[in-house]
């Protein structure tokens, strides 16, 4: 228990702060700019229903399109980026493990702050979301999960984290312009990123969310498979 | 401990082909690995190192198959590795890092873990600054943090890539008696492309060149191989005429002295000169040009 531990204190550490201190500082950017919107509209309108939306918008906002592109953009950086890399492919311990259980522990690290803001939000009734918790939490959860499984497995296989955020970016840009068009193909329907915040009342909401889940596990394993690989990950060096 | 190679080649994807049908046979002690940049010697490093897998032949470290993952798994047991290129995590300090590297060596006690890490400190000199974040060392600081983490699990083969590139040379000193000192009942691989760390520290060696063995033997043997070859001789200026490579060139006022290797002497005025490993080295890839010429 103490070495798990340990080794997680670690792996942690390994992270940088740079990557840890990213959805905390998402959180504060959105919830800052929902803030400032509220403060606007409370001297405006002098409406609190109005303020009360924009804050709880702010959230739905914060989780649904903020927090995901983030999260696979960190970790795009944490899998493509090991400045150790070579010594540890050197080690018993099998670095595709290591490059996982890293994955896992910044997943975590994500799913605790969207969670707590999440919670918090429905307890203090500016949660959006109609759907019955835990079912709800799916909002934030499966697109997170597609974003980072796609920011890992572009990372890998192009061996660039320039180029995957650059294709993760315009994927996210993409299907924002493109709304209208996948939400009116039944096949795009169901990879739709921000689905609660345009079609809250979808009928296949539940049916996007869980596909996306899945694609993202399945990006997921493709990382997996690529990170068995030493030859790729190293490059061509005589 | 020994290494047997045998017909090894590696291709990559793209056909590029790195090592070319190697044969060689490597016993305990100090041995140098030396070639021009591109040989190759990177390539079969990470091999015996059990990171990539041979395209073609057979590799046994301890009697280890490098082709089988089994194999692979039981040389990183009984391996230290210190790459040419070293990446460290900056944010971990000295002893953070080496602690970290103990557990994935499978070093589970952490009470052994941590007393191994401090003699480990101790050994390589770093003890006082060892609680120092990583990415405020010196480029030989983090060389010796290098060598601490390759010994952690007191390893039978310790493969050395290129250890000293970059070190100034008080640094470098250092680095080489560390090695040498470290030789003993190990097998230790040192691969360089600098003659002079082969020269101070091995006693046998090989050389690499587009991924074939071109000379494999002792120190003695390769620089014996340029005897009678090089001579020293003094112009006004210009270079001796003749089939010669220069070696070294040395401004004396108003003349020049130059060192040369060739098969002939370069006229009445040359000296001749005792070979050093650096010119036995020059005139083993000269000839070996020259064959690939032929």
């Amino acid at each position: 228990m103490r070495k798990g531990v340990t080794r997680a204190r670690y792996e942690l550490r390994t992270l940088g702060p740079s990557v840890l201190a990213l959805p905390p500082l998402v959180v504060a950017i959105f919830l800052g700019v929902s803030l400032l919107a509220a403060y606007n509209d409370a001297h405006v309108s002098q409406s609190a229903a109005l303020v009360h939306h924009d804050l709880a918008a702010g959230v739905l906002y914060l989780l649904e399109f903020g927090i995901p592109p983030v999260a696979g953009l960190a970790a795009s950086q944490l899998i493509a980026h090991d400045p150790a890399k070579e010594l540890h492919l050197a080690v018993v311990r099998p670095y595709r493990r290591t490059m996982l259980l890293r994955l896992s522990l910044f997943g975590l690290w994500t799913l605790l702050v969207a969670a707590a803001v999440s919670i918090a939000a429905s307890r203090t009734g500016y949660w959006l979301v109609t759907r019955q918790a835990p079912q709800d939490q799916l909002t934030w959860l499966a697109p997170a999960v597609w974003c980072i499984g796609l920011g890992a497995v572009l990372a890998l296989a192009l061996r660039s984290t320039v180029a995957s955020s650059t294709i993760l970016g315009m994927l996210w840009l993409g299907e924002l312009l493109l709304r209208d068009y996948f939400l009116g193909n039944a096949a795009l329907q169901k990879v739709f990123l921000f689905l609660t915040i345009v079609e809250p009342q979808a009928a296949y909401w539940l049916a996007n969310r869980l596909t996306l889940v899945g694609m993202g596990l399945v990006l997921l394993a493709g990382t997996a498979l690529l990170l068995r690989n030493n030859e790729w990950l190293l490059g061509q060096e005589a | 401990m020994d290494i047997q190679l045998h017909g090894l080649s590696k291709v990559y994807r793209g056909r590029v082909r790195a090592l070319d049908q190697l044969d060689l046979e490597i016993a305990s002690g100090m041995f140098g690995l030396l070639g021009p940049n591109g040989a190759g010697k990177t390539t079969l490093m990470r091999i015996l190192a059990g990171i990539l897998r041979p395209t073609s032949g057979t590799v046994t470290v301890g009697g280890e198959d490098c082709a089988t993952e089994r194999g692979r798994t039981a040389i990183k047991r009984v391996l230290g590795y210190l790459p040419q290129e070293l990446g460290l995590y900056p944010d971990l300090s000295a002893r953070e890092f080496l602690d970290y590297m103990g557990i994935l060596k499978g070093l589970d006690d952490g009470k052994a873990r941590g007393r191994r890490v401090r003699e480990l400190l101790d050994v390589v000199g770093i003890a006082e600054v060892s609680n120092r974040q990583l990415k405020t060392f010196s480029g030989g600081m983090k060389r010796r943090v290098g060598i601490a983490q390759a010994l952690l699990n007191d390893p039978k083969l310790l493969i050395v890539d290129e250890p000293t590139a970059g070190l100034d040379p008080e640094e470098r000193i250092r680095f080489r008696n560390l090695l040498a000192e470290l030789g003993g009942d190990r097998l230790v691989l040192l691969s360089t492309h600098i003659v002079e760390d082969i020269a101070q520290t091995c006693q046998r060696l090989a050389v690499l060149a587009q991924g074939r063995v071109v000379f494999q033997g002792t120190i003695a043997e390769l620089v014996g191989a340029a005897e009678g070859k090089v001579w020293t001789v003094t112009t006004s200026g210009g270079r001796p005429a003749g089939h010669f490579d220069v070696i070294s060139t040395m401004h004396q006022g108003s003349s020049v002295l130059y060192r040369v290797i060739g098969e002939v002497t370069p006229g009445d005025a040359a000296t001749p000169a005792t070979p050093n490993l650096e010119d036995g080295y020059v005139w083993l890839m000269r000839d070996r040009r020259a064959s690939v010429v032929a």
